[in-house]
């Protein structure tokens, strides 16, 4: 799968594209520079990664960018806060971050799965999923919900109809925490998320191809 | 932090991106945020350079991993697992007079917020924070630049303290307090 990880130039990018040999930077196919994103085609690659505390106001100013490239059949991964609507039908919900609960004996933060047998879930466990979030979304009825709150709101979701491509929306950032070098167990999370988008990504073509023209020809 | 009651008389938020076309020539100090564009910043090096020819003072909380910052420094990981390092108390420094050892390093019982790594400063400069394995977090550098450098290893010397009445609240409006005696100082 080609794929693409936006850069903004931040130290903690710097750091999770780079630990481990490279680990991140080998696996996706390119990163690009957000300065120079208005120059990048992004219709070839089947995901584009927008990684947690880009510049929003940045991505805003690429917004039809984004739209067309949603439109055309392209995936998009997105982490973290969602503060300005740099792509439409996602609607965002500030929390104060609770990142203390694990201190308190007994306390625990409350995410459920959407549904048990929700396939993501054969990759990572809930628990991988638990360190604090920022905000939740509000997806509209069609979306899918994966992982939720105590109220049902989203931490991760998948909008699979208001574009061609689909839109896999966390508001978790493991990517900066890896970078950052604390929360080891956003590493499981990551690798098992994003093992479990590209095989989303594989049913997901092999279910909505069409005959092209050249299998077409060959029947007639 | 810039709309905060503690700084917002006392701040001006520059975009980087503006940077270029923006004077900096009425300020005294200019301070490096700890997520920024560092590809952007190190095409600007050389603005950061003047502005300290020119005897003026900056403040970084960045974690350079390219060379923008005069005297080379980059920032390193540290080594030690977040539980066994403790950035130690300096009660001697202006800036960090009266915060205890537990607020630099622990927000509601939550420790690694203050700083992730370290320095390699600056021969002469003046070490104000180290860990406990001795490494350097935050250093004053006099001597590589006309002007004055405070570096801290991702240390944000004005948000840290915000968020609870804890002793580390005294950080950033101490910082403001020296920035003055520093102007002050330079200009003598």
């Amino acid at each position: 799968m080609r794929s693409a990880i936006l850069y903004g130039g931040i130290s903690y990018q710097h750091f999770f594209l780079n630990r481990n040999n490279g680990k991140y930077r080998k696996k996706f196919t390119d990163v690009i520079y957000l300065l120079d994103l208005h120059s990048a085609d992004l219709s070839i690659y089947d995901y584009v990664v927008v990684p947690t505390r880009l510049n929003q106001d940045i991505l805003l100013e690429h917004k039809q960018k984004f739209k067309d490239y949603l439109d055309g059949g392209g995936h998009l991964v997105s982490f973290g806060d969602f503060e300005r609507p740099w792509v439409p039908n996602v609607k965002w919900k500030f929390y104060p971050t609770n990142f203390y609960w694990w201190v308190n004996p007994g306390a625990d933060l409350p995410l459920y799965p959407a549904s048990p047998d929700h396939p993501l879930f054969r990759h990572i466990t809930v628990d991988d999923a638990k360190w604090h979030y920022h905000g939740v979304f509000l997806p509209h009825d069609r979306a899918e919900r994966v992982l939720v709150n105590e109220i049902g709101e989203a931490i991760i979701y998948v909008d699979r109809t208001s574009h061609k491509g689909n839109m896999y929306m966390t508001t978790l950032d493991p990517d900066y925490h890896l970078g950052q070098g604390f929360i080891p167990k956003a590493e499981k999370f990551l690798d098992g998320y994003l093992a479990w988008i590209e095989e989303d990504m594989e049913k997901d073509n092999v279910s909505s191809k069409k005959p092209n023209l050249k299998e077409v020809s060959s029947c007639q | 932090v810039y709309q905060h009651e503690f700084f917002r008389e006392r701040l001006e938020r520059v975009s980087l991106y503006e940077l270029e076309q923006h004077s900096l020539e009425p300020y005294d100090a200019l301070i490096i945020p700890n997520n920024i564009d560092e590809e952007f910043l190190y095409r600007q090096r050389q603005r950061i350079a003047d502005f300290l020819e020119a005897g003026r003072i900056l403040i970084s909380f960045a974690q350079p991993f390219l060379p923008w910052l005069p005297g080379q420094v980059l920032w390193q990981p540290s080594p030690l697992d977040i539980m066994e390092r403790t950035v130690l108390a300096n009660d001697e420094h202006p800036i960090f007079k009266g915060v205890t050892e537990y607020d630099l390093n622990y927000r509601r019982g939550v420790k690694g917020f203050f700083s992730r790594g370290y320095f390699e400063a600056p021969e002469h400069a003046e070490i104000v924070l180290r860990d406990n394995a001795g490494a350097t977090v935050v250093y004053i550098d006099r001597s590589t630049t006309k002007g004055t450098i405070l570096a801290g290893a991702g240390t944000d010397l004005l948000g840290y303290g915000l968020s609870d009445t804890t002793t580390a609240r005294r950080i950033g409006l101490q910082l403001l307090a020296w920035i003055d005696a520093e102007r002050r100082a330079r200009s003598r």
